[in-house]
């Protein structure tokens, strides 16, 4: 991103599958820096941003306000993110809920169980802020145009 | 790769550079009016959990604890890298190699050359902002 560059909200919003309701994300990052970084570029692209710092927490917000995609570090206190994206996976509500998984691990081993567990992309540190923007909005996009089931349609 | 504890394959993690530039050019960026408040801040953020990371550190190294010594080298790893402290980034890695292999002992030094190099890096970082925001655009 140049210096002095700004993410459009409606470039952001509009790469949502066209629709023009802000996007709802949960972030869970236990490094409180990097979830400020997140949260400041994401709301700065017209996302609605909830910030959690374990996977707990982080659990506890999906279910409560069921957003359109979740931001979610590998390696968590309490719970980590692998955990996380198996009770989403097996709770009817949340199974459809984007997953971007964050983490610093290099190892192919864990990009694959990641991608295995059910996570839409996979984003290692150190991102580009832009990327992740652009990769909420597509996400998000995928998740929205999916079929719902008659389990989910209780959302 | 740094140094290991049992002194094999030691090079020096001075071959690699203490911060890259490239991740500070987007924390620029943040604050679109030119100025350094937003970046400031997080780096204020990353600096003040800076404390009890180290202690975590050192505690895990001297309990023999691989898994929060893992734990914690891995978290901080990740704030190193985003913030372009690379040289202290590629320490993380290596405690984090010796964790997952459970090896503690003679980690003390390894945690001892993280913490330096993330306190040298955080001291320099507020300079090279500075520097990159008043660098003419490419």
């Amino acid at each position: 991103m140049e210096p002095g560059a700004q993410i459009s909200p409606a470039t952001a919003r509009d790469e949502a599958a066209g629709k023009h309701l802000p996007l709802r994300v949960v972030i869970a990052e236990d490094e409180a820096a990097i979830a400020t970084l997140l949260t400041l570029s994401l709301e700065s692209a017209g996302y609605v941003v909830t910030s959690t710092s374990d996977g707990e927490a982080a659990l506890a917000k999906i279910l409560e306000t069921l957003p359109d995609v979740v931001l979610l570090d590998m390696m968590m206190p309490k719970m980590d993110g692998t955990e996380v994206v198996r009770r989403m996976k097996e709770t009817p509500a949340t199974s459809s809920i984007a997953i971007i998984m964050l983490t610093a691990r290099s190892d192919d081993s864990d990009v694959w169980d990641g991608w295995a567990s059910g996570v839409n992309y996979y984003l290692t540190k150190p991102f580009d802020l832009e990327a992740v923007v652009r990769c909420v909005g597509e996400v998000a996009s995928m998740s929205r145009d999916a079929p719902i089931s008659e389990e989910e349609d209780g959302r | 790769m740094g140094p290991l504890p049992d002194g094999r394959d030691s090079p020096s993690g001075h071959d690699v550079a203490l911060i890259e530039d490239e991740q500070l050019r987007q924390l620029v960026a943040l604050d679109p009016d030119g100025s350094l408040t937003l970046v400031e801040q997080i780096l204020a953020e990353f600096d003040a959990n800076l404390g009890e990371r180290f202690a975590q550190l050192a505690t895990a190294s001297v309990e023999g604890d691989a898994d929060a010594l893992g734990r914690v080298a891995h978290a901080l790893r990740g704030g190193c890298l985003q913030f372009g402290m690379v040289r202290a980034a590629s320490y993380c890695a290596t405690l984090e190699e010796h964790a997952k292999r459970g090896e503690t002992s003679g980690c003390g030094e390894l945690v001892g050359m993280v913490t330096s190099a993330v306190t040298e890096s955080v001291q320099l970082i507020p300079a090279r902002l500075q520097a990159i925001r008043e660098a003419p655009a490419k």
